[in-house]
């Protein structure tokens, strides 16, 4: 039971990893990344393509794939999203279009990726590298462990940025008012992209990770993590990094005990279901504001 | 007045318009000879419906090169005749049983096709089997192991069922002595799911092996923890999975990082790209499988040497069941002597009835339209595949 309690935490940990990305662009500057699943996709992909010209250490994976996610992120918001909101005529109508225009970037990089792969899965060369230890009968892996922590530590990290940095500030003022954020001064356009480049680099670290924690990816593996991400949010509450920690673990736990209690091919189903439930409830999910306003 | 003045005038239009129309008809009769008449004609068109695209592109793509290869081969030994070439219309399914359904339609539109080589998607090929039914013309499948597809008598399957292959497997699995069981299974593929829910535990039940553990997942599980726990504590002898894609390395790797370390059996679309993201965990790794490079039969063999030669790279499952899709084709052309859909329809189950060696090795066919290979059991060194049985 503990241990079954440990996996469902490792996977709470591997949706966290990936939903904080989405969480924090969509609370701050109000970009719901549709491209998020690609990047995360993308930045696993070069890091595995790098990979196969010298066998590199687990950790250069990790630091080549962030790099690819962040400069990835940060190009979609230059040369896509920051376009769309400079011409749509409203704040609500930029949302939208953002919204399309992720889903159509998102499909350049996964037809990159299936071109070469011919769809097929890839992973990295590290025999050896994701040992398995065991403490009171513990079972853990080095990558699980690992994912776990940095899930905990980025989650805190990114909270106590947005609660009580400068410009974590601005990006909340940002989420509150763009227009009147920019009257006080915030530089808009720096800060969306740099918020971008986090986000794209968190996506590339989960990407790096999870590749290595489930051995192997295809090119279409971020468009499943994406609705999970996308529910987790929903149910934590918009703008809560709280929230999206509960909403990820709520997550986790329900696909976990629902397989364990023998009812695998309903664990989407069941889990959806009870986020419904919950929504039903409390619409504005666990963490998140009565009448929304972003961060 | 005017009207009779303009009778010779249009009479001539209309002679001219009946001249070219009649022209046009016989130009369209020339061209499709094949398909009305008897005799093999100079150009024969085959219509290839499969995945080029999308999340098992890998398996179209080999397909297609698997029939360019038995093409090749059929046009240098004049197998048709002397001043035979076969042209192969190749189409993009794109994963999709509405596009699928949509090139099929319009590949037929050109009315001089004599047979289609189609999909390996079971849900793709489900849809477009009623268009070539409809339109006369015979489709033969590869994969596609669903049920009630071969209904009509223009449906047909150059590859073995996974409940025809699995014998092989499950044999071994009682002959290593074991006695219990665990399977993981998909829920999102309708073979795959009744193989691990019925055909295999009906197979390994006759000779006293229980399923002490069974799984349904769904194709978006991406960490598998928590089955592999409850496999853990089931203590099976063997562990068999008809999971698909990245999901099968995930569980095997995790089944070893648990500690399992009895044999694990898989189903047969294992690529050698899938295998080696395994790494040391995918060593002894075992599938049924209609076709591997490893076979050593000739005709098996040939196949590998000849796509090696042509393609740079080993052949893969699919590659082996459309070359002998295209070669069962080819000799029921031969055998009706000509191209028309119809002849050839009614030749596909006469070469069947006959069976022939193909790079599955010897193949029989049910009713004359279901391809049966004995298969083998694949074993995964670590770097190749090697026959375990």
């Amino acid at each position: 039971m503990i241990q079954d309690i440990l996996n469902a935490c490792v996977l709470g940990s591997i949706y966290l990893l990936f939903a904080l990305g989405i969480s924090l662009t969509w609370a701050t500057i109000g970009v719901l990344n549709f491209a998020h699943g690609a990047v995360f996709m993308f930045s696993a992909f070069t890091a595995h393509l790098i990979g196969e010209t010298a066998r590199l250490p687990i950790v250069l994976y990790a630091v080549i794939a962030a790099a690819a996610g962040a400069v990835m992120s940060a190009l979609i918001q230059v040369l896509v999203f920051a376009p769309i909101q400079r011409r749509a005529r409203d704040h609500r109508t930029a949302e939208t279009q953002i919204l399309i225009g992720g889903v159509g970037v998102a499909s350049i990089p996964v037809g990159i990726a299936a071109y070469i792969t011919k769809s097929g899965s890839f992973g990295f060369d590290l025999t050896g590298q994701n040992p398995v230890f065991e403490i009171a009968g513990l079972r853990f892996t080095l990558i699980g462990t690992t994912i776990l922590v940095l899930a905990l530590l980025i989650s805190l990290g990114t909270a106590f940025w947005i609660r009580r940095s400068r410009t974590g500030l601005a990006l909340r003022a940002i989420g509150v008012d763009h227009e009147t954020a920019r009257l006080m001064g915030v530089d808009e356009r720096r800060l969306a992209i740099g918020t971008m480049a986090v986000a794209g680099l968190l996506s590339g670290l989960a990407g790096a990770l999870l590749t290595v924690h489930l051995v192997a990816i295809d090119p279409t593996t971020g468009d499943g993590f994406l609705i999970k991400a996308f529910a987790a949010i929903v149910l934590g509450g918009v703008g809560s990094v709280l929230g999206v920690v509960l909403g990820t673990f709520v997550l986790a736990f329900a696909e976990t005990f629902t397989i364990l209690a023998g009812y695998g091919s309903w664990s989407s189903a069941i889990s959806f279901a009870l986020i419904f439930v919950v929504l039903l409830i409390r619409p504005q999910g666990f963490f998140g504001r009565k009448e929304v306003t972003r961060a | 007045m005017p009207m009779g003045r303009g009778r010779k005038p249009l009479g001539r239009l209309r002679a001219a318009a009946l001249t070219a129309v009649a022209a046009l008809a016989l130009a369209g009769c020339a061209d499709s000879s094949a398909v009305q008449g008897g005799g093999i004609p100079s150009v024969i068109h085959l219509l290839g419906v499969r995945d080029q695209t999308g999340p098992v592109s890998y398996t179209g793509i080999s397909a297609a090169n698997g029939t360019a290869l038995a093409i090749e081969e059929i046009t240098d030994q004049h197998f048709l005749g002397a001043k035979v070439t076969i042209d192969v219309d190749e189409r993009d399914a794109a994963f999709n049983p509405q596009t699928a359904s949509s090139e099929i339609t319009t590949g037929l539109a050109a009315g001089n096709i004599t047979a289609v080589l189609g999909p390996q998607v079971s849900n793709e090929s489900l849809a477009v089997a009623p268009i070539a039914q409809g339109s006369g013309v015979p489709i033969v499948f590869t994969q596609s192991g669903v049920d009630g597809l071969l209904t009509g008598n223009m449906t047909f399957r150059a590859s073995s069922s996974q409940a025809s292959i699995w014998p092989n497997a499950t044999k071994h699995i009682i002959d290593s002595g074991a006695k219990r069981v665990a399977i993981v299974n998909t829920a999102s593929n309708a073979t795959y799911k009744e193989l691990g829910n019925k055909t295999l535990p009906a197979l390994l039940g006759k000779s006293g092996v229980k399923v002490a553990e069974s799984f349904d997942l769904e194709s978006t599980v991406s960490d598998f923890q928590a089955p592999v726990s409850r496999v853990i504590a089931a203590k099976p002898d063997a562990v068999i999975t008809t999971l698909i894609g990245p999901q099968i390395p995930t569980l095997v790797v995790q089944l070893r990082q648990a500690g399992y370390d009895g044999p694990i059996y898989t189903g047969n679309s294992m690529t050698d790209a899938q295998l080696r993201t395994m790494g040391d965990a995918g060593i002894g790794l075992m599938f049924p499988s209609t076709f591997s490079y490893a076979m050593t039969d000739q005709v098996p063999a040939a196949f590998t040497a000849a796509y090696k030669a042509k393609f740079g790279t080993l052949p893969d499952v699919f590659a082996a069941e459309t070359y002998d899709q295209t070669w069962w084709v080819a000799r029921a052309i031969k055998q009706a002597g000509s191209a028309n859909p119809a002849d050839v329809a009614a030749a596909l189950p006469q070469v069947g009835k006959k069976g022939f060696t193909g790079a599955q090795g010897a193949l029989t066919f049910e009713n004359g339209n279901d391809a049966k290979a004995k298969g083998v059991l694949v074993r995964w060194d670590g770097s190749k595949q090697t026959i375990a049985r």
